[in-house]
């Protein structure tokens, strides 16, 4: 398996002089499914944020899919980030818009066909099992159902990662384990998932590669204990 | 782009004006008093222009030497050409000077002792183009030979210099002060519309939307927005020049007021060109701000 993503001695210091990132590297293959946990603080929205291009290290490199993003050009930023899915933790679902809408959205906005859109579209709401709600607003909905929505309008533009950042976050507890077990299922479709998560119980549930930052530094990574890794 | 991908902008940009009918009406408004000023300005700086030419003839009159035959009158008047800086230059028998005279005076005066021709003299008359170079021009004038006199109206032209200052002055600062009133209103009614989107523009972002494909609805907006003031302002300028303006002008009496209808083109252009390109202008910076993420 080819390496999807990996952070090179990646340190990121803010504006305002806090340090988020102190020399990350990790490596994540195409097709992993990778668990990112910490505490509050931990830096590991930092991450995303990088993975998401919106902002770039201050020192190390970030590459991705073979791209460095600290040297996308403007123009090329939207065109990496249509390769990435993201799910927040606020769902971030459009009020105004019902469910079908929500998850065309994404598609309209890149330019996509018609043709092309209900087809992506209904697929899309069929993964997440929301097929009966197509023509429902967001209001309508339970957090759950929300957020498949979102995962729905992630997946919908065929990306090679989804990210999400506290999926569960927003969900009721009881609800955690079937969306974790959605990003599974959308793994085995041979997707890269990263779910940012500070739920431990939830993770160790799971069964998959968990990797645990502190005070911006991994501490710990269940590949080391493998030893699929030979960094470090 | 695809024809799809147009239907979107332009069903994005037209639900944005239906999102906030009242600021998109109020803007329009503003707009519309906006270009009618702006055109009003024009139309006053178009009369008084025509009124300048106008009070502005026969400024000079040259009387040459009595003695002078017709062939160096003509002489005279060739060198006169030659000067440069001159125009609508004719000769005046003193017979036509005297019929002008009475005419200028209207039918209501009654002379006892008709008045003479010989009262009169024969005269070249003139007028300067560029008032700016009226000495210098004067200066070469009086230098040819054979000029017995030479009747300026130097506070006239004074006047007029003056006048057409002040105008030009005011009209570029109304112009310049209510294009930027009407950027400012553009800008204002499209920053609501990209605040009260701010999360659409922030997904337009993740899912990798270009740049122009996140502006263009804005754009499309600030620039419906301005043609629809524009389309409604040319005919709120025509009433207006026609039952105000035009009477107001007509009814000073020293010249005939310019005609709206005959340069149609170009107001027609005028008011759609300003509203759209206000519009545009307007709705550049709005977007800016939000595209960072
Ligand atoms: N834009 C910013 N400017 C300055 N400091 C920031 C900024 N964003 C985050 N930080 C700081 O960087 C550190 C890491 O923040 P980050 O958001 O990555 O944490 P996190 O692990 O996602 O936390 P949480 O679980 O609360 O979401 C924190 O100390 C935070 O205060
Ligand atoms: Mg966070």
């Amino acid at each position: 398996m080819c390496v999807l993503i990996l952070f090179k001695d990646v340190s990121k210091r803010y504006k305002n002089g806090t340090v988020a990132l102190r020399h990350v590297n990790l490596e994540i293959k195409d097709g992993e499914f990778v668990f990112i946990t910490g505490n509050s603080g931990a830096g590991k929205s930092s991450m995303v944020r990088l993975l998401m291009c919106e902002d770039i290290p201050t020192s190390g490199d970030l590459i991705v899919n073979g791209s460095n993003t600290q040297k996308l050009s403007r123009r090329q930023i939207p065109k990496y980030r249509r390769q990435i899915g993201i799910v927040f933790q606020d769902f971030r679902l459009i009020p105004n818009l019902n469910v079908y809408d929500n998850i065309a959205f994404s598609l309209r906005v890149v330019g996509r066909r018609r043709r092309e859109i209900v087809r992506k579209v209904n697929t899309a709401m069929e993964l997440v099992g929301l097929v009966h709600k197509a023509r429902v607003y967001p209001n309508q909905l339970s957090g759950g159902e929300q957020q498949r929505v979102a995962v729905a309008r992630a997946l919908v533009n065929n990306p090679r990662l989804i990210i999400a950042d506290e999926p569960t976050g927003n969900v009721d507890p009881s609800l955690s384990v079937e969306i974790m077990n959605m990003f599974l299922q959308i793994n085995r479709m041979g997707i890269t998932v990263v779910v940012v998560t500070h739920e431990q119980h939830l993770v160790d549930q799971m069964g998959q590669r968990v990797v645990s930052i502190r005070d911006g530094r991994i501490i710990s990574d269940t590949s080391w204990e493998k030893g699929d890794t030979d960094e470090f | 782009m695809s024809f799809d991908s147009f239907f979107f902008l332009l069903k994005s940009a037209v639900n944005n004006l239906f999102r906030n009918l009242l600021l998109t009406l109020a803007s329009i408004l503003v707009l519309v008093l906006c270009l009618v000023i702006l055109g009003s300005t024009l139309l006053v700086v178009d009369n008084v222009n025509v009124f300048v030419e106008e009070i502005g003839e026969n400024q000079v009159a040259v009387f040459l030497d009595e003695s002078f035959t017709q062939e160096q009158i003509d002489g005279f008047m060739t060198q006169l050409a030659q000067i440069g800086n001159i125009e609508e230059i004719t000769y005046e028998t003193k017979e036509q000077a005297l019929q002008n005279y009475m005419e200028s005076l209207g039918d209501d005066y009654f002379f006892e002792n008709p008045l003479e021709a010989d009262t009169f003299r024969d005269s070249v008359l003139f007028k300067i183009q560029d008032l700016t170079k009226y000495e210098q021009t004067m200066y070469e004038v009086k230098k040819l030979d054979g000029i017995a006199n030479v009747r300026e109206r130097k506070d006239l032209v004074a006047r007029i210099l003056e006048l057409r200052e002040t105008v030009a002055f005011l009209s570029i600062c109304i112009v310049l002060l209510f294009f930027f009133v009407s950027v400012f209103i553009i800008t204002v009614s499209v920053k609501l519309s990209v605040f009260s989107r701010r999360l659409e523009i922030n997904i337009m972002k993740y899912v990798g939307a270009a740049d122009y494909f996140i502006q263009l609805p804005y754009f499309i907006e600030g620039m419906l927005i301005g043609l629809a003031a524009g389309t409604i302002s040319l005919f709120v300028e025509i009433y207006l020049y026609q039952s105000v303006l035009f009477p107001l002008f007509a009814d000073f009496g020293m010249f005939a007021p310019v005609s709206m209808s005959a340069n149609m083109p170009f107001w027609l252009l005028f008011f759609l060109g300003a509203g759209t390109v206000v519009g545009i202008i307007g709705s550049v910076f709005p977007v800016k701000k939000y595209l960072k993420v």
